[in-house]
């Protein structure tokens, strides 16, 4: 008899194992076995393959402005590069909430692996992208002059960080969680008062270290608000 | 197998969604049947361990709800569930093997089992916006069963369905409930009249009356309507 056949003939002996009883029978073996982890590493294998390209591509594009202009010697392209921190900072924060905006929240919360570690391990991934991509802007951008590596850095790090701290806090309301897509206006928000901080203290140029000493400030603020909203309890009355 | 709730209360603000409610659950169907606004939502969150109580305590034989060991032998249909539009029948499903710890291999296999079970093998490939509202509601069962859950947490789940799948669908929780502690949530009696080993009725977050109604005369839906009048 081939094999073949032998499967055949044991299929029509034996019959579908009825799908429920069979699901009672597995579950009583898995209890002996050790059960599965949720770790965050394991979160964040999960949700690297579902962030959308976009995401990703946007802070390789970062990457890409200053060779563009190192090519094509287009002096204002760091300019370019700094007015759209708020902007890229907000998507990162809309791709990671992304489950609120298309309801799946809810159905994650239940999961092994929760939807808090979701959200942390999105924005994780997508915060770790387009930090590394800020970093080599800046190294880029200045030739790797220690001096304006810095200044370079903190003037792309400085908007970045001010969107991604309203966000957060914006994303922990109920409108912020109904309207994800708010986060571009409070990165627009952000960007015209970049303008207007350019515009109006043109001539005042601040030392860098006081510059160094407040984006640490605020990254430390945005580690906090990012901590409050992965923890925030999200449902509320009907 | 037993879901211990204990003087289990909810607070939003000045609103007691949920009110002091004790209860057992053992392996079998239990409706929750009440009006809309009677807490049966904010008590299945809870449940689920997505809504932390205000005060009370919710165990699942011995173990908290908010574990991870819970979590794993839970299974959850909310009343409202989305997803991402680039997502077919299939990659759903997968996305949640994936979030329920499954290897790729093992899910699968899962996937192909519950696409055939709740009878979407055809379509399984189909975007989930072209899918009706009974066949969305039949994908949210089978995102559910994915983990094989000890726990089956279901809230309005006949919401959307037309009167033939309503029917498959109670003849699926009737199986189910035979391996599980299933939890239906529905204003709807005649989702549960046949089919729940134990009716929970409540309003204004209390619990108005809990028994058995299989073996009773009479209509389940007279009743209900006499206890909410």
């Amino acid at each position: 008899m081939k094999d073949r056949e032998l499967k055949d003939a044991l299929k029509a002996y034996a019959g579908t194992p009825d799908p429920f009883r069979k699901d009672a029978f597995i579950r009583s073996v898995a209890e002996k076995e050790k059960r599965k982890r949720a770790t965050i590493p394991a979160q964040i294998f999960v949700q690297a393959r579902y962030i959308r390209v976009y995401a990703w591509l946007t802070a390789v594009v970062i990457v890409l402005l200053p060779l563009f202009e190192a090519s094509v010697k287009f002096a204002p392209l760091f300019k370019v590069a700094a007015d759209v921190m708020p902007f890229l900072a907000g998507l990162g924060v809309i791709e990671a909430m992304r489950a609120e905006a298309h309801n799946m929240a809810e159905l994650e919360q239940t999961t092994l692996l929760s939807a808090k570690s979701a959200f942390f391990a999105r924005m994780i991934l997508i915060g770790a992208a387009q930090f590394a991509a800020i970093l080599a802007a800046a190294a880029l951008f200045s030739k790797g002059e220690a001096g304006s590596m810095l200044t370079a850095g903190i003037n792309l790090i400085l908007p970045h960080c001010v969107t991604n701290i309203l966000c957060f806090v914006l994303e922990r309301t109920k409108f912020g969680r109904e309207n994800v897509w708010s986060c571009f206006a409070v990165a627009a928000g952000v960007f015209l008062l970049k303008l207007i901080v350019e515009t109006t203290a043109a001539s005042f140029t601040p030392d860098n270290s006081l510059l160094l000493l407040l984006t640490a400030v605020l990254i430390v603020i945005e580690i906090v608000e990012f901590k409050k909203t992965v923890n925030t309890e999200e449902l509320s009355w009907n | 197998m037993e879901l211990i709730a204990d003087r289990l209360t909810k607070q939003y603000g000045s609103k007691i969604a949920v009110d002091r409610m004790s209860f057992e659950l053992k392996k079998g169907v239990i409706g929750l049947l009440g009006a809309n606004g009677a807490g049966k939502t904010t008590l299945m969150r809870m449940m689920c361990g997505i809504l932390s109580p205000t005060s009370g305590e919710l165990s699942y034989n011995g173990l908290s709800v908010t574990s991870e060991e819970y979590r794993n032998v839970l299974g959850y249909l909310p009343q409202d569930f989305g997803y991402y539009p680039e997502f077919t029948g299939k990659d759903f499903l997968m996305y949640f093997c994936a979030l329920k710890g499954l290897d790729k291999k093992a899910a699968k296999a899962r996937c192909a089992e519950l696409l055939d079970l709740v009878g979407l093998k055809d379509v399984a490939g189909v975007k989930v916006k072209k899918y009706s509202g009974g066949m969305k509601q039949r994908l949210g069962i089978a995102q559910a069963l994915i983990n094989r859950p000890e726990v089956l947490i279901l809230d309005e789940p006949t919401a959307g369905l037309d009167p033939k799948e309503r029917v498959r669908f109670r003849n699926l929780i009737e199986e189910l409930g035979k391996e599980s502690i299933v939890v239906l949530s529905t204003h709807i009696v005649s989702d549960v009249e046949h089919i729940a080993d134990r009716i929970i009725m409540m309003k204004s977050g209390q619990i108005i009356w809990q028994g058995s109604w299989k073996e009773s005369d009479g209509s389940l839906e007279d009743f209900y309507l006499k206890e909410f009048e």
